[in-house]
């Protein structure tokens, strides 16, 4: 009976390593399958000579993205009506301040197509009025937008305000 | 509180009680000529969109006008979780830059009324009487000047460029 016990215990573990040495061969046929065959991932295919090509809809998109950075607008958004409007470039813990109808709030530039999202272009602050000002390529506008919010300091309605901002209220940041 | 915290405090109720928003996108060289905020002051007024049911909370329309339009502004949007309505409407800019002030907002007008149309398009989450709606503020832009006291109102701001 032992010496039984002890013949199945052998076998069984030469029936093991059998199988983990199967599965290791297989293993080491599919990498050299997938080595010598290339993964093509989405987005990318092979034309009828073999060579590697963009897919006709990755093409579309990369057509898209270069037409919107040649087609983009710098605006400014003005507040509609007189009253307090957030203010991001305030210091002391101000978060808001008022604006005369008419005065800037925040320049900007967009290049994508968004369909009217009136209040979502305006970032969720009602009461504003956006105004093309340029139309060019994205780097041209960006320029123009760095320009108008380093010469905000100098408008009229700035300089006449107790406090001075170093750019409009609704502008984070310089660009 | 402070005499700010409370004009903070009644500016957001007001802009929360507020039903219609417009706004616009257009050229700079059009503003004052098409100047939102006359339609926005009256309708405000005189329009209470609950009293068309409760499928639209917010109407958000936007006069689009500009030479080269480059991005898409126009189109309607309705949010059914919110049940906000955004649509804006484009007017011919050449028609515009033709213009005078009265011409200007009749064309202001004839755009917010197409708006109000668009609202069939959309599958609103509760019912809303948008051929109400449009009767009503066809009746406001039939009265003679309606928008007269206002625009004197902004004529008087030098700044707004009259």
């Amino acid at each position: 009976m032992v010496k039984n016990k002890s013949n199945y215990s052998t076998q069984n573990t030469t029936h093991k390593k059998r199988t983990w040495y199967i599965i290791l061969g297989g293993g080491i046929v599919v990498a050299f399958f997938f080595m010598a065959h290339k993964i093509i991932p989405l987005g990318l295919e092979k034309d009828k000579d073999g060579n590697i090509t963009l897919s006709p809809n990755r093409q579309t998109k990369l057509n898209k993205e270069l037409e919107e950075i040649d087609n983009a607008e710098q605006y400014v958004l003005v507040a509609q009506r007189s009253g307090l409007y957030p203010c991001y470039s305030c210091t002391n813990e101000q978060k808001t301040i008022y604006l005369n109808v008419g005065e800037v709030w925040k320049y900007g530039v967009t290049r994508k197509g968004l369909q009217g999202r009136y209040p979502r272009e305006n970032f969720g602050v009602p009461d504003l009025n956006y105004f093309q000002q340029f139309i060019g390529t994205y780097s041209e506008c960006l320029k123009k937008e760095k320009i108008k919010i380093y010469n905000y300091p100098f408008l009229p309605e700035a300089l006449a305000r107790d406090i001075l901002l170093i750019r409009p209220p609704g502008n984070k940041y310089d660009s | 509180m402070t005499a700010k915290e409370q004009l903070i405090k009644a500016q957001q109720a007001s802009e929360e009680a507020h039903q219609i928003h417009i706004s616009c996108r257009i050229a700079e060289r059009l503003f004052p000529k098409i100047n939102p905020a006359i339609f926005s002051d009256v309708l405000r007024r005189k329009i209470k969109l609950s009293q068309y049911d409760n499928g639209i909370l917010k109407f958000y329309f936007t006069f689009v006008a500009m030479e080269n339009m480059v991005l898409k502004f126009d189109g309607i949007y309705y949010s059914r979780k919110k049940r906000h309505l955004e649509v804006a409407v484009r007017i011919p800019f050449e028609e515009i830059l033709a213009a005078n002030q009265t011409e200007t907002i009749h064309l202001m007008e004839k755009a917010f009324l197409e708006g109000i149309d668009l609202i069939a398009t959309k599958k609103l989450a509760a019912p809303f009487d948008h051929q109400a709606f449009k009767k009503d503020v066809e009746a406001i832009f039939a009265q003679e000047n309606w928008y007269e006291e206002d625009l004197k109102k902004y004529r008087a701001m030098p700044s707004l460029g009259y």
